[in-house]
Order: structure tokens, then C-alpha cells, then sequence
């Protein structure tokens, strides 16, 4: 019992906030800290979490108590982060890591622990959108323009995200562009119909992450979240169709 | 070629949500699983919700077993393995219809897709479910 409450709490906020901050659930973020906390030498650690925010108490051996609120403001999906965090706290909690060290890990993670660079999440999307768009039937042409439309969208989301934009504005964005990149093919002299390269386009802006999440928190009773996340869910959806219904809608209008 | 095709639509997809370099084969195997399973089934002339459902269950419950297995958190596999089920052609035409005014075929379609949506939801649920209940019992 080196490590002081201070410290034990800054490390456990540490973990939380990356946890939350790229997708993990909310139990697992509870647990995590509650593990990281009593590994550290707690009587008792109290964590209440929700997409946007975090509160834990401590409870030292001495019997003080300390509590901590964090915000959570930036969201984002790293399952590498998540995965990585929870192989520090499994280590600190069999003993083979010490709280300095884990919070030395954690800062590491928090930093770079990103499993592939940008430009290979670029690509994927791209690719990614052109695989969905042939399996909905697509032919090569529209392949390739499923394919731009990825690249497209995800390269305005990564940089709408750095302008500070909302995340639900990404969404609309991404189903405008994808409709326009789909509308525009079909208009054009390339012979392509819109529909598929649509579809495919639209499957990368799914909320998949958001609808697995709901339903595992609503699972382990973390109504709150699980309720918040649903919601998110259905308004990311709801931003996606808005966009690409803008752009339907001025193409049957005008045609 | 399909096969092919889902696997690699599935890796890329673990990609966008940055699954860690080592699971990620096992993440495309979920998604291929779910992808071709519901083809699969709906070829063999199961209603598009019954398969959907029941490759949600099969790719989940893969990837809760792959979870166990390698010690991560079941989400690296799960999450790829339902995006390729969400009904994104089923959500694309119910716009198509309202746009065009065509709302009797736009509810239609929008039903048929919030079903399908529910029946991954469900899906996800009953596996968690069960897997929550076991890790419960060995405590």
C-alpha cells in the first residue's frame, strides 16, 4: 500500500476515460475501475458510468473517500484501445503490473495505441464500400464508385471531426454524399444505377457499434447507458437517411 | 467469390473500428459466417427475418466463444460480425419509396426493416444473455 488515493484515482480515471472515449461498454468500464482499484490497494471502489461521463469513489484503508467526475466530450471507435486497456488491468489485477507502471501503460495507450493508421482506415472504408456494394449485386463500375464514395465520406468525417463538427452532422454528410456520389453515377454517361453503389456506401455509416452496445447494456441492467446508446443508434440512422433522402429527393424532383 | 467477398468486406469493417491487428481474422470470420449464413438459409427458403436472426446467433455466439478464448472483450468480434446483417439495402429502399411518394410501399419496407434490426438486436441479446449467465455460474 505505497501508491496514495491520488494517484490510485488518477490511474482508474485514466482507464475509464480511454475505455469510454473509444467504445467499450459501460460495465466494462465499471468493472475495469473497480478492478484497477482494489488491485491498487482500496477497501472499496464505487464507478458509475455513462457514454458521456464518469464518476468514481475511492474508499481507502484508512477510511477517507475520495470522488472524481469526468467528462466525456470526444467519442470515437478504437477496439484496439479498449482490448489494450483490458489486458493492463487483467495484468495489474494477477500482480504482474504495479499501479505506476499500469499508469505508465495506460498513458502509452492513450497516446498511440491506434491498431492501423489513418490512411488504412481510409482505404478500408473504401474497399469496404465497394465489397457491400458487389454484394448487393453491384457490377465492377459500380464497385468502383462505391468505392470513391467510402474514400469520400470517410475523409470528410475524419476531417469534420477535426473542425470540431458534430459527430450526428458527420452521419448527414456521409448519407449526402453517398447519395450524390450514387445520383451523380447514374446521371452521368458511366451507365451505372444508383441504388447499389448507395447501399454499399451506407453500410460503412451504420451504427454498429452503438446497436451492439445498447443491447448489452440493457443486458447488464446499465439502463441508463443502454437507453442513451439506443437512442444514439437511431438518430446516427436517422442523420444517414435525412442526408441521402435530401439528395433522392432533388434527383426524383428535378428528373 | 461471395465468400470472398464478405470476409474481405468483414476485415475491412474490423478495420474502421480499429479491432486489434491480432483478432482480426477471427472478426472477419464472424462477419463472413453472418453474411453467408443468412444467405445461405434464405436461399434455402427461410423468411429474411428467421435467418438473419439465427446467423445473429451463430456469429455472436462465435464471437463470444472467440472472446473467451483469445481474453478480449467480446465486442472485437461482435460488432463485425452484425454490421454486414444490418439491413442497409431494406433502409435505402424505404427512403427511396417515401421520396417518390410511394408510402404504402415505403412503410412496407420500413417495417420489414426495423424487424430485421430487431431481430439482430434480439439476436445479441439472447447471446449475451447466455454467455453473461455461464461466466455468472463459473465465478
Amino acid at each position: 500500500m505505497k501508491d496514495g488515493v491520488d494517484e490510485v484515482l488518477e490511474l482508474v480515471m485514466l482507464a475509464g476515460e480511454i475505455l469510454l472515449k473509444n467504445g467499450a461498454e459501460t460495465y466494462r468500464v465499471e468493472d475495469t475501475v473497480e478492478r484497477i482499484g482494489l488491485a491498487a490497494g482500496m477497501r472499496q471502489v464505487e464507478a458509475f458510468a455513462t457514454p458521456t461521463g464518469i464518476v468514481v469513489t475511492l474508499e481507502h484503508p484508512l477510511g477517507f473517500a475520495r470522488t472524481k467526475v469526468r467528462r466525456i466530450r470526444e467519442r470515437g471507435i478504437s477496439l484496439n484501445k479498449v482490448a489494450a486497456v483490458n489486458e493492463v488491468s487483467r495484468q495489474m489485477v494477477n500482480g504482474k503490473l504495479s499501479a505506476a507502471q499500469a499508469a505508465f501503460e495506460l498513458s502509452k495507450i492513450q497516446q498511440n495505441s491506434n491498431a492501423y493508421p489513418p490512411w488504412v482506415h481510409l482505404v478500408a472504408a473504401g474497399i469496404g464500400s465497394g465489397c457491400f456494394a458487389y454484394l448487393f449485386g453491384s457490377n465492377l463500375k459500380e464497385f468502383f464508385l462505391a468505392v470513391v464514395a467510402g474514400l469520400v465520406i470517410h475523409w470528410f468525417r475524419l476531417k469534420a471531426a477535426g473542425w470540431g463538427f458534430n459527430r450526428l452532422f458527420g452521419s448527414f454528410l456521409g448519407g449526402l454524399i453517398a447519395a450524390a456520389t450514387g445520383v451523380l453515377g447514374q446521371l452521368s454517361l458511366l451507365e451505372v444505377t444508383a441504388d447499389k453503389v448507395i447501399i454499399g456506401a451506407i453500410m460503412t455509416l451504420v451504427p454498429g457499434l452503438a446497436i451492439t452496445h445498447a443491447v448489452r447494456d440493457v443486458i447488464y441492467e446499465d439502463l441508463l447507458s443502454g437507453v442513451s446508446r439506443g437512442v444514439e443508434a437511431v438518430l446516427v440512422s436517422v442523420a444517414v437517411a435525412a442526408g441521402v433522402s435530401l439528395v433522392l429527393g432533388l434527383w426524383l424532383g428535378v428528373g | 467469390m461471395t465468400v470472398a467477398a464478405a470476409f474481405l468486406a468483414s476485415i475491412l469493417f474490423g478495420v474502421i473500428f480499429d479491432v486489434p491487428r491480432k483478432a482480426l481474422a477471427a472478426a472477419g470470420v464472424a462477419g463472413t459466417v453472418a453474411w453467408v449464413g443468412a444467405d445461405v438459409l434464405q436461399r434455402l427458403g427461410m423468411n429474411a427475418l428467421g435467418a438473419v436472426f439465427l446467423a445473429t446467433l451463430v456469429s455472436s455466439c462465435y464471437g463470444e466463444m472467440m472472446a473467451r478464448f483469445t481474453r478480449n472483450p467480446a465486442s472485437i468480434f461482435v460488432v463485425p460480425a452484425i454490421v454486414p446483417l444490418v439491413p442497409g439495402a431494406g433502409a435505402y429502399f424505404t427512403m427511396f419509396h417515401f421520396v417518390k411518394g410511394e408510402f404504402t410501399l415505403g412503410l412496407a419496407k420500413g417495417m420489414e426493416t426495423l424487424f430485421m434490426a430487431g431481430a439482430i438486436a434480439a439476436g445479441v441479446a439472447l447471446v449475451s444473455l447466455i454467455f453473461r449467465f455461464i461466466k455468472g455460474r463459473s465465478k
